[in-house]
């Protein structure tokens, strides 16, 4: 019987010790010594010999895992789900969390904006970020994206006197640009109201286009 | 999330090592003998190994000291004691919790006539 309960012991003690490896190793040791200590007492001073009364004494210290959750609580750290896991174990674990709220109608809602958002701060931004992204996306805007250019020059007139003609003209260039957009756009504008009626008119001819469809019948001519 | 046993975990969380720097208040006690006085409390029914974690916790910071010595009958024990810091630490707690456990009794209904 001393032989089974001696390897009920230690059985247990590595057990314990498995899934204290993520302790420092002082506390972990103390731990261990602690429990072996009390083990010992308990079977010396209460008469502890039959394999049934160290079990029993091995339940009402707790299974491995929940001595070595209060351990891991105590020293202020996260408990590792598996003894051999490295704390890559223990992320795993937490991911799972985040998953369950995109479930939620709230967290797809904010999906959403998010991204409509992130280009409102690209497009804000004009100088930094139009060079990279705004010109391919968008070839209608370029004299709208004139402006931000403007800006960078004045800073450097501050530092060379020459080149403030250059950027002046540069400025003066891109105005007249703008204003040429500007005018250019309001002839669109009218142009398109004046186009659109005749584009009205426009109908007739398209029916005379569907005597077309007579055409079919071109295999009888045949 | 509101079982009895979660409700017992948060209870004794915050007050248990105040029982336990008050059973060595007056007189040294070594790890068993303090693991068996708590077992012998149903309301802190609590593993009895997960004691010694918080034996170790108390012990570094300060709170408790311990020093190995023979047993006249079996292994050698560990002894704890209570530091200076830990008997300031017990008087904290006591004018604390009367205050806090008046308020908790008012607000709950448990204040009794």
């Amino acid at each position: 019987m001393s032989d089974k309960t001696d390897d009920a012991v230690a059985e247990y003690l590595h057990e314990l010790e498995l899934r204290l490896t993520g302790l420092p190793v002082l506390q972990r040791r103390e731990l261990l010594a602690e429990i072996e200590a009390h083990i010992a007492s308990e079977r010396a001073e209460r008469g502890v010999t039959s394999e049934s009364d160290l079990l029993e004494l091995l339940e009402r210290l707790g299974s491995p895992e929940v001595v070595a959750a209060a351990a891991y609580e105590e020293a202020g750290m996260s408990t590792p789900r598996e003894p051999v896991l490295s704390y890559a174990g223990a992320r795993a674990v937490v991911r799972p969390l985040p998953p369950v709220p995109p479930p939620d109608a709230p967290p797809s809602g904010y999906s959403a904006p998010f991204p409509p958002a992130a280009s409102f701060d690209r497009s804000s931004p004009y100088a930094g970020s139009r060079g990279l992204d705004e010109p391919p996306a968008f070839d209608g805007p370029p004299p709208v994206a004139g402006p931000p250019f403007a800006p960078p020059p004045v800073r450097r007139q501050e530092n060379n006197t020459g080149l403030r003609v250059v950027i002046a003209a540069a400025i003066v260039a891109v105005v007249v640009v703008l204003l040429g957009c500007l005018a250019g756009g309001f002839m669109l504008t009218r142009g398109s109201s004046v186009d659109e009626a005749p584009a009205v008119r426009m109908p007739a001819p398209t029916q005379p286009v569907q005597p077309a469809r007579p055409t079919p019948p071109t295999p009888t001519r045949e | 999330m509101a079982d009895v046993a979660q409700l017992s975990t948060s209870l004794r969380r915050g007050t248990l090592e105040f029982c336990v720097l008050a059973m060595v208040e007056h007189e040294d006690r070594y790890g068993t003998e303090i693991v068996r006085r708590f077992g012998e409390e149903r309301n802190l029914a609590a593993s009895e190994g997960t004691i010694y974690p918080l034996l170790s916790r108390l012990r570094r910071v300060g709170w408790l000291d311990s020093k190995w010595s023979e047993s006249p009958s079996g292994p050698p024990r560990r002894y704890y004691a209570l530091t200076d810091a830990g008997r300031s630490a017990l008087e904290h707690f006591r004018s604390e919790w009367v205050s806090f456990r008046q308020t908790v009794d008012r607000l709950v209904g448990t204040g009794g006539a």
